[in-house]
């Protein structure tokens, strides 16, 4: 276990590339509750593992490594899971995924302003979706629909927000 | 029936996927790089999303809420980072800015949300605790005492106002504690004394059950024995039976038992009456020898020493109305000038976060009328082999017979209470040292009337202030001066309440 003075330069890092790791492990591992337990995981060794970390170096680009090994570890613990990626598939979403992190701060802002453009009841959608605890069915019970309803809107919604963010990312 | 990409990366998002759908969504991936592409664009969306989630805000009137979406480089606001933060800084005690609210008193068999894990007499700061499963009790700093029953979520806001996201929480607040706050989707439950249940489930339905005393909820009052549901979180209220379970039934359940095997050291003196040689002293757990005298280092005057070479054992001559197992078998009497230490085999690391508890029972023979010279007290020492006449910690009572702390840099800890005369009485000390803040350090001192409960009092005889210590406390010594005989037993250290206190248990 690293020293515990080092646990300030550890969060500092580990909160600045939280994002990305976070989405990194969101692609490899389909289901939520797996991708969670991966990605804390992946925090809980990033640490143990700090003093190999070598100060200046690409903090996400290690974690990246660790979060792969960390999802190809949980592959191999639940292997009758039918509902994991095969390990040819995690390695193709490896590789695109960690390319693709370079530009994660742009994209969350650019993601920022095409949400602000959305109609409100698209927004509020969102809202209501992404709150902390929140499904598809609890959000269909708020709002008196049927889950597929819920599931087609979004769906809706984020082919407009990616046509939007590529276009945001294009034009800046 | 075919999907088509978008509805596949859907129902991943969604957790809705089949295997076979998935295995499609992987063939996809597999052949085609634009698949690859959107597949890992569509989940990043969706994880920044959930980092960052649009947040209502609340219109003052009917108007329909404006939705933001919180801004990126306030990182810190965001739901998903503070979550992480706020659970880090929950385990690793780092942060000395964030203030601290409540302190766990009792947790079972519970599972918290990676990676926290408090643990019992921790202090717990502003922030989301989530609780996966078991039964956890807290105690906020305005008084009120909590149950959490997992799978709960609930944000520690204030000292006096927390906030149900989803689960179920019993509120037990006594004089003085009124005015706790929960808040709900449905609405603010404001505690008017005394104990209140409130269930929030994930879809925002709620439900407020009153034991005892007053709640108030959109601004109206509920008095014991009424409940309410709201089945949204806009919705109007249902009078419902109260069916929700109170709190002692909930302690009940969860069945606090005392801890000893999370002892770090015990001291029963378990010898046979009579004169017992110091080089035999050597029972007990979690020393790394016998009692001794102190050596010549240790002395304050070095050629002095009256302390006698042996322990006197005794037995029968206490009044343990406590449940103290073990507490009759054999205890040690005081003579009038004596120091007797013992090392410890683990260390108390007062430089890092951390809780540690002790008892002792203690007996006065006789309590003179007037203030003798030298001054009659009994102590309990804890210091430093490095820097032994350093900074240390001793429990005790001052000239009259108050309870009092005193660190070893000469600062006096008192409380106005005078301890009964020639009782038995029951000291407990609780310490909790902070690796960057102040540590605090608390003694009550029970008599033979009291009985203690399953979880750390509320109200301490003595608290120190601003106390900052980084020893690493390896050595205990009981001493006693003046004229009269003492008597103490069963020395306990530990990391919790019920690791070293006798408390009582239900049958």
């Amino acid at each position: 276990m690293p020293d515990p003075d080092r646990h300030d330069e550890f969060m500092s890092l580990f909160l600045e590339f939280q994002p990305r790791i976070r989405a990194y492990v969101r692609t490899l591992i389909p289901r939520q509750a797996d991708a969670e337990d991966v990605f804390q995981e992946t925090a809980a060794v990033l640490w143990r593992k700090f003093d190999q970390f070598e100060s200046g170096t690409h903090f996400d680009r290690w974690a990246f490594r660790t979060a792969y090994h960390q999802a190809r570890a949980f592959r191999t613990k639940k292997s009758r899971d039918r509902l994991q990626f095969h390990d040819e598939v995690l390695d193709l979403l490896a590789e695109r995924a960690a390319e693709q992190s370079e530009t994660l701060e742009e994209k969350q802002s650019a993601l920022q302003i095409c949400v602000r453009k959305l109609p409100t009841s698209d927004r509020d959608l969102l809202a209501h979706r992404y709150e902390d605890g929140a499904t598809n069915r609890s959000v269909a019970h708020l709002l008196g629909k049927s889950e597929s309803a819920i599931s087609r809107n979004l769906n809706r919604i984020y082919e407009r927000l990616l046509k939007c963010v590529n276009l945001t990312l294009r034009l800046s | 029936m075919e999907k088509t990409l978008t509805e596949l990366c859907g129902k991943v998002r969604d957790d809705s996927i089949s295997p076979e759908e998935l295995h499609q969504l992987e063939a996809l991936i597999q052949a085609n790089p634009e698949a690859r592409d959107y597949y890992v664009h569509f989940m990043t969306f969706h994880a920044l999303l959930e980092d960052l989630p649009p947040v209502r805000e609340e219109g003052e009137s009917n108007a329909s809420p404006r939705v933001t979406f919180l801004p990126v480089w306030a990182a810190l606001a965001g739901v998903g980072v503070a979550t992480m933060i706020l659970s880090f800084l929950l385990v690793h005690r780092s942060d000395d800015q964030t203030p601290t609210v409540a302190t766990l008193l009792f947790s079972e068999d519970c599972r918290w949300k990676s990676p926290q894990a408090p643990e019992e007499g921790q202090r717990l700061r502003e922030g989301r605790l989530e609780l996966k499963q078991g039964i956890a009790v807290l105690r906020s700093d305005s008084g009120a005492e909590v149950i959490l029953s997992g799978p709960t979520q609930l944000d520690l806001v204030s000292a006096s106002h927390a906030k149900l996201h989803f689960g179920e929480v019993v509120v037990r607040a006594e004089q003085g504690a009124e005015g706790f706050t929960v808040g709900t989707p449905a609405s603010d439950m404001v505690d008017l004394g005394t104990e209140f249940a409130v269930r929030v489930e994930r879809s925002g339905t709620t439900e407020l059950h009153v034991h005892d005393g007053e709640v108030v909820c959109r601004d109206q009052i509920l008095t014991a024995g009424q409940a309410v549901r709201f089945p949204k979180a806009r919705s109007e209220p249902e009078p419902l039976d109260v069916a929700a379970p109170r709190f002692a039934e909930l302690v009940g359940y969860a069945n606090p038992q005392p801890r000893e095997d999370l002892r770090f050291a015990y001291e029963g003196f378990h010898y046979p009456a009579g004169i017992l040689p110091l080089s035999e002293s050597d029972t007990g757990k979690g020393w790394n020898g016998p009692w001794r005298l102190r050596l010549s280092e240790e002395r304050q005057r070095p050629d002095e020493e009256p302390t006698p070479d042996h322990l006197r054992i005794v037995s029968g001559q206490m009044n343990v109305t406590w449940p103290v197992r073990g507490g009759q078998l054999g205890m040690l009497e005081l003579p009038g000038n004596c120091f007797y230490v013992r090392g410890l085999d683990r260390p108390l690391d007062l430089a890092q976060d951390d809780v540690f508890f002790f008892s002792l029972m203690v007996k006065e023979t006789e309590r003179f009328e007037t203030p003798a010279k030298p001054q009659e007290a009994v102590r309990l020492t804890f210091r430093d082999s490095r820097s032994y006449f350093g900074p240390a910690i001793s429990f005790g009572h001052g000239p009259l017979y108050e309870p009092r702390v005193q660190s070893g840099r000469g600062v006096l800890f008192t409380s106005p209470f005078v301890l009964p005369p020639e009782q038995t009485t029951l000291w407990i000390g609780k310490i909790l040292s902070s690796r960057q803040g102040e540590d605090e350090v608390f003694f009550r001192i029970y008599g033979e009337q009291d009985e203690l409960d399953f979880a750390e009092p509320r109200t301490w005889h003595v608290t120190t202030r601003h106390l900052r210590l980084d020893s690493r406390i390896d050595r205990v010594i009981l001493s006693s001066t003046g004229k009269s005989v003492r008597i103490v037993d069963e020395l306990r250290i530990g990391p919790s309440w019920r690791s070293v206190a006798p408390m009582k248990t239900e049958p």
